[in-house]
């Protein structure tokens, strides 16, 4: 095996893991089954463990810069965790081909809100718009709003958590998607936090890296007490993925956030195709290139 | 925040602990020498960190009176320890 292809994948994993605070297994599992020929339940094992070295890397560098909401991140995970557990429950029983045409759907709408706000949202930070507007009963309630640094602004940005009964029940939703779906949790979870509940992109992302670790924690666990992790495999992946997650954190809050927020969409645009081209195969047995089926 | 000190030296300790253990087994594997307690000590290192990490936000939230973030790592712990319950009885 080639240790050193192995570790590339892993930096850019979680180079682009850490920049847009998703876990990175989209780079992992193709590199390691199409690539490196292993076998894909041993990939996807070995991709969820090391999905908590990009969170664990990533989050510890922004909760270091003051940009995780520790407090947000508890409060979404509690849904999130037991909506995952509701679609591994429902994932024998329930058709999933129209959920895929359904996310997908779901996933350019907000691939396209991302692109189109993106200017919008640099507006809303230097004008404080983010600390205008009202916070609802429950944040107020559990203290959930709060403040980061932008080092590309050069601005302290405040904001109140709006919509916090609705951003619950979408991250519930967002973990039963996970579930169901088998789908990384980051993709939703940084869209709900930006745009239903008020919080900025910069602090989304750097919330969703800390939820990730520890969603990906419990499944990890399931994987590797039945023996599904190849460590030695682990070990290269990690050590990429390490590097490539601190680094990632470390220019993230530097670039502006309408970039920021393109990249977010063109990410989203490749989740919405990856959805669509699922939905396709288990339709009309057609597979589109670039998605592993 | 008063959180975020503990959290990022767990979360620190846990990058520190598993990159030395993968590092060194990598290393001893290149030389021939064959240490797979090394890489099962890096994965477990891995897999504990979040927890730890959550952990670490309760301890801080309770020695700081803020019952209301307390509340929100404990029930976060009390659900996930229910999931991991769940998934290992159904996949037995």
């Amino acid at each position: 095996m080639n240790l050193l292809v192995v570790m590339m994948a892993g930096m850019m994993a979680g180079f682009i893991g850490a920049l847009m605070g998703l876990g990175g297994g989209v780079v992992m599992v193709p590199t390691l089954t199409a690539v490196l020929g292993v076998d894909v339940k041993e990939a996807v094992a070995t991709s969820s463990l090391c999905v908590i070295a990009t969170s664990i890397a990533g989050a510890a560098r922004y909760v270091k810069q003051g940009i995780t909401n520790i407090k947000l991140a508890l409060f979404l995970n509690t849904t999130t965790v037991a909506g995952a557990v509701t679609g591994a429950l429902l994932a024998v029983i329930a058709p999933r081909t129209l959920l895929y045409l359904a996310l997908s759907a779901v996933l350019a709408y907000l691939s396209a809100s991302q692109v189109i706000t993106g200017k919008r949202e640099e507006e809303k930070i230097e004008r404080g718009e983010f600390a205008g507007s009202e916070e609802d009963k429950l944040a107020r309630l559990l203290g959930l709003s709060d403040s980061y640094y932008d080092a590309a602004s050069k601005v302290e940005v405040q904001y109140r958590v709006r919509r916090t009964p609705l951003g619950l029940a979408v991250s519930y939703l967002a973990g039963m998607a996970s579930g169901l779906l088998g789908i990384g949790g980051g993709v939703l979870k940084v869209p709900i936090m930006n745009q239903v509940m008020n919080v900025p992109i910069k602090a989304s992302i750097g919330t969703s890296k800390f939820m990730i670790g520890v969603t990906a924690s419990a499944s990890a666990t399931v994987y590797f007490m039945r023996g599904l992790v190849n460590t030695l495999l682990a070990a290269p992946l990690a050590l990429g993925v390490i590097l490539g997650a601190t680094l990632g954190a470390q220019i993230m809050n530097r670039i502006r956030v309408k970039h920021l927020k393109m990249l977010f969409g063109g990410v989203l645009v490749y989740f919405s195709y990856a959805m669509l081209a699922k939905f396709i195969y288990l339709t009309v047995g057609v597979a589109l290139p670039g998605v592993r089926l | 925040m008063r959180e975020s000190k503990p959290v990022y030296v767990t979360l620190t300790a846990g990058v520190v602990v598993s990159y030395t253990l993968f590092a060194l087994g990598l290393a001893a594997h290149i030389l021939g020498l064959e240490l797979p307690m090394l890489f099962t000590a890096a994965a477990i290192t891995l897999l504990i960190t979040p927890t730890a990490a959550v952990i670490a936000a309760l301890a801080t939230f309770l020695a700081g009176r803020e019952y209301r973030g307390a509340l929100l790592a404990l029930t976060l712990l009390a659900i996930m320890a229910l999931s991991l319950l769940i998934s290992s009885m159904l996949r037995r």
